[in-house]
């Protein structure tokens, strides 16, 4: 029954502290460093430890090596010795996690027999109709409950492992508790997007009721002042009056670059002092206002010319 | 801090093009900041994904609503026409097999945040299968779901903005903070989503060809360009190639057919790259060797992987950037007040008059991440947070013209590209960087690509079929088939951009006709084919009245061709190119073209198409 103990490398200095905690674990005990895990300096085999402790005890662990412990764990095998604040990593790599914050366990799930959850009773309809925005949780038991049908949650024969057709959905069935197994890792190929599993038909999903959405609230409709913007495939011709704008605003550039060598009062940035009305012009497009003949010229420093060179040879 | 409070929050995302997964992020930090436990998953993820959804969890206790029960949020795109995104589809898949049972998910408490587009009919297809099959998997509903509407004012993101704020309210309330502590403040920034870390380590510098290799998975290997050859005079705006690559000789993928799509990946060039390592300080760590969270090593593949070759193979660091970029980098602006104000504004999505000012700013002039990055030179960013700044680079997909068959000595496959560069107000040139990067390949050079399959079975060979495929899009060679075919094709100028002119001579007919709109016909009629074939193409920029695929399809003798063969010979259609306003407008001069041969029900006949599968799209 191996055992893996997965050390900081600071207790790499330690030999006395390494061997006695080696001593405590289940043998044999392979020992690995957390950071040649996680520069895959080496591998761990797949479905292979019966435990697995991490020293120092709340040491926190790369979020690569989390995904490789386990894979590397059986099913029903803990790790310990880990730091509570990774618990939402270890969720997320398939862990469950128990213990108290000081000293968490992660406990890699096996297939296990389970009761129904409590279902949660579906949206009530207010008074006009409309739905309300949110299902509220009903406080009773409700494994006897039917679905109110019209907004329907259509469930498929609980005990559908034969081959029902699933295109026609079943009138809801009463939830009774009786215990199911479900094994999660199930023989699946992920990899074959092609297997032989048989899968029921999708567009018959869309028959009949859907579920309710939620409509936008007024306050978020935008007041129509928006300035519309034109289509990427623009085929109304706002397109065209939007390219004749910004070829309006190319040209006044180029004015403007032949103007900076004029003594121009308003314009001229390589006299010091001088700003335009605003004093914005020199910080970049973010601040530039509307009709500003420097748009799309990049922010400058006062008193300096602006460079096109500095642009690159795209012209 | 107080500990985390509350079920644990996980938000799964089915994305193409990345709205979906920027979405899914915003939304976790929102609910981080309300101290619950939250993390973001790619569908793509499946093994992950699929044990979150399917572990069994203990019945809950005595009270309503219990901490051990997981909260699952679906932010889910709909793409092309009513698709699941590509990466989402083996997940999608794995939750459709029968075998699972009615208590298979009831585990978990779950919504769906919907991305979609009501100009199509298949409007949130994605989302509404999901939300529904998760119910009958028995999975109960934490809240009402939501469905954004690229159409609608204020598009997706106003959507977004209403139900992200309704969630977390409803999440406040039924989960709420004891004992005084209160929600993350906005203006502490939390731990990177996804940190990255610098390994105190030199890497060795490694060859480009290496590099390459290290690059492929399972799907994406190295191929080698063939062919590279402008075939759009040089007077004219537009370079397009013909692109020929011959596959990696160890990569066997099933028979190609009609519709697939080619992936190219790019990457960045390397003095942007050294530019943005520079002004952010990262020099004295961009070599070394870098660790990333597992999720994020499956994409970037890179081996050895430092800051360098994840910003120049897989972070899009030239793509204009979301709302969300603003927002990450006004954390990290330092003594300049004017600047972290203005980025904050521009991270505001929720308020219309920033979005319209970001859109100003950014989007319209499609001024890039980088360069905003230097314009606001205030911004530092810490390595760490390199990921939560900078969205995937992602591989750019390009339909297949023709390829060689699988038996012949020497397989090709060949593309035809338009090389995308542009001139907005900034007085740098807009390009795209994948044509870019595929403009500068040589015949002899390697490069990473990825065959996609069509995502609907090409029609069959003894039916007729119409293809429309103006553009690039639907060059699809070689009818071979006993039935007619008709192609509908449309470009800017018949002298420039007629795409296998030559070879729709050689094959059909050696003659053409031009009626007085300017429409050419190229019919088997007046040739050599054996099988029936008609091309009609119209150029909108030589000075023809009628310019567009559309307007082609409503002249009326083509008109009764085309009903004749979908009405009364069961006939199909095929639509190929850019998705949005151009299959719209096909169909909707379809529906016309076909109210006369169907005594006015042209828009019924086209939705039976639809329905029975005769009327197909590869869009993108």
């Amino acid at each position: 029954m191996p055992t893996l103990l997965l050390t900081h490398p600071s207790l790499a200095s330690d030999p006395q502290r390494v061997s006695q905690i080696t001593a405590e674990m289940v043998q044999p005990v392979s020992h690995q460093m957390i950071d040649r895990l996680a520069s895959e300096a080496v591998s761990l085999p797949k479905a292979h430890y019966t435990g697995i402790r991490v020293a120092p005890s709340g040491t926190k662990l790369p979020t690569a090596v989390v995904a490789l412990l386990a894979d590397a764990i059986i099913p029903g095998g803990k790790v310990e010795g880990v730091s509570s604040s990774q618990n939402m990593d270890a969720i997320m790599n398939g862990f469950l996690v128990s213990g108290s914050d000081e000293n968490s366990v992660w406990t890699k799930p096996e297939p296990q027999k389970v009761v129904l959850l409590k279902r949660r009773s579906p949206a009530e309809k207010t008074a006009n109709g409309a739905v309300s925005l949110f299902s509220r949780p009903n406080a009773s038991l409700a494994s006897h409950k039917t679905p109110d049908s019209s907004v329907s949650s259509p469930a498929l024969s609980a005990a559908s492992t034969t081959s029902s057709s699933a295109s026609s959905i079943a009138s809801p069935k009463r939830a009774a508790a009786e215990p199911w197994t479900v094994d999660v890792d199930d023989g699946f190929s992920f990899n074959d997007v092609d297997d032989d599993d048989d899968i029921i038909d999708e567009d018959a999903l869309l028959d009949g009721d859907l579920p309710d959405t939620i409509k936008i609230p007024t306050a978020c409709q935008p007041s129509g002042k928006r300035r519309r913007k034109a289509c990427k495939d623009c085929t109304c011709g706002l397109k065209e009056l939007e390219l004749q704008e910004e070829e309006r605003r190319r040209q006044n550039q180029a004015n403007v670059v032949q103007l900076s060598f004029d003594d121009t009062a308003e314009i001229d940035f390589t006299v010091p002092g001088k700003t335009g009305s605003c004093g914005n012009c020199s910080l970049g497009d973010a601040f530039r206002c509307d009709g500003c003949p420097y748009l799309g010229l990049p922010p400058f420093k006062e008193g300096e010319m602006v460079s096109i060179d500095a642009l690159g040879n795209d012209f | 801090m107080t500990a985390e409070h509350g079920p644990s929050v996980a938000i799964v995302y089915f994305s193409e093009t990345g709205t979906a997964q920027s979405l899914a992020e915003n939304l976790c930090k929102r609910v981080l900041r309300l101290r619950f436990r939250a993390s973001v998953l790619d569908a793509d993820d499946v093994e992950r994904v699929y044990r979150l959804l399917l572990t069994p969890r203990p019945a809950a206790a005595a009270d309503d609503d219990t901490d051990s029960v997981p909260i699952v949020i679906f932010v889910c795109s709909t793409t092309g026409n009513g698709e699941v995104p590509r990466h989402a589809r083996r997940l999608w898949r794995a939750l459709l097999r029968r075998k699972l049972t009615s208590a298979a998910c009831a585990g978990i408490q779950f919504t769906t945040f919907g991305l979609g587009d009501s100009a199509y009919a298949r409007f949130n297809w994605t989302a509404k299968k999901l939300h529904k099959r998760m119910l009958q998997l028995g999975a109960s509903e934490f809240c009402t779901r939501a469905e954004g509407d690229e159409a609608a004012t204020g598009g997706i993101e106003a959507a977004y903005s209403a139900w992200a704020s309704s969630f977390c309210e409803e999440l406040s309330r039924r989960f709420p903070l004891a004992g005084g502590s209160v929600p993350i403040p906005e203006d502490v920034v939390l731990s990177p989503l996804m940190p990255v870390s610098v390994l105190d380590d030199e890497v060795a510098v490694v060859d480009e060809y290496s590099i390459l290799q290290s690059r492929t998975t399972a799907a994406s290997r190295v191929g080698t360009v063939t062919c590279n050859q402008r075939i759009t005079p040089s007077t004219h705006f537009q370079d397009t190639r013909i692109f020929k690559l011959s596959p990696d000789p160890t990569h066997t993928f099933p028979a190609l057919t009609p519709g697939a799509t080619l992936l190219i990946y790019s990457r960045n060039n390397d003095a942007d790259v050294s530019s943005l390592i520079e002004s952010q300080n990262w020099t004295p760590v961009a070599d070394k060797h870098l660790s990333v969270p597992p999720a994020v090593r499956k994409w970037a593949t890179t081996t050895p992987l430092t800051l360098r070759s994840l910003l120049t193979y897989h972070l899009d660091i030239t793509a204009v950037p979301r709302a969300t970029f603003f927002d990450t980098l006004s954390f990290f602006s330092r003594g300049n007040e004017q600047q972290r104000i203005k980025l904050k504004e521009f991270g505001d999505a929720g308020n219309e008059e920033f979005t319209q000012d970001r859109y100003d700013y950014a989007d319209r002039p499609r001024r890039s991440a980088l360069e905003c990055l230097t314009e606001f030179d205030s911004v530092k960013v810490p390595v760490e947070y390199v990921l939560d700044v900078f969205s995937q680079l992602r591989p750019r997909q390009y339909s297949i013209a023709g390829w060689t068959p699988s038996s012949s000595s020497s397989p090709e496959i060949e593309l035809l590209i338009a090389i995308v560069r542009y001139q907005t107000v900034l007085r740098r040139v807009r390009k795209g960087v994948c044509s870019t990067y595929i403009a500068d390949l040589s015949p002899g050079a390697s490069f990473l690509y990825e065959i996609s399959a069509p995502q609907t079975t090409p029609p069959p060979a003894d039916k007729p079929v119409v293809l429309v495929g103006p553009g690039t899009g639907g060059e699809i060679e070689g009818a071979g088939g006993s039935a007619e075919s008709v192609l509908v094709f449309g470009n800017r100028s018949r002298a420039a951009d007629f795409y296998y002119l030559e070879d729709w001579h050689t094959a059909i007919s050696p003659a053409e006709e031009v009626d007085d709109a300017g429409i050419v016909t190229i019919s088997s009629s007046n040739g050599t084919s054996s099988s029936p074939a008609t091309v009609y193409a119209c150029f909108s920029r030589d000075g023809n009245k009628l310019r567009y695929v559309q307007n082609v399809l409503s002249r009326p003798a083509i008109a009764a061709h085309v009903a004749d063969m979908l009405v009364n010979r069961g006939g199909y259609v095929w639509v190929c190119g850019s998705k949005g306003k151009m299959p719209r407008a096909v169909r909707t001069a379809l529906v016309e073209a076909l109210d006369g041969a169907t005594g006015g029900n042209g828009e019924g006949f086209v939705a039976e198409l639809d329905r029975s599968g005769r009327y197909l799209e590869e869009t993108w």
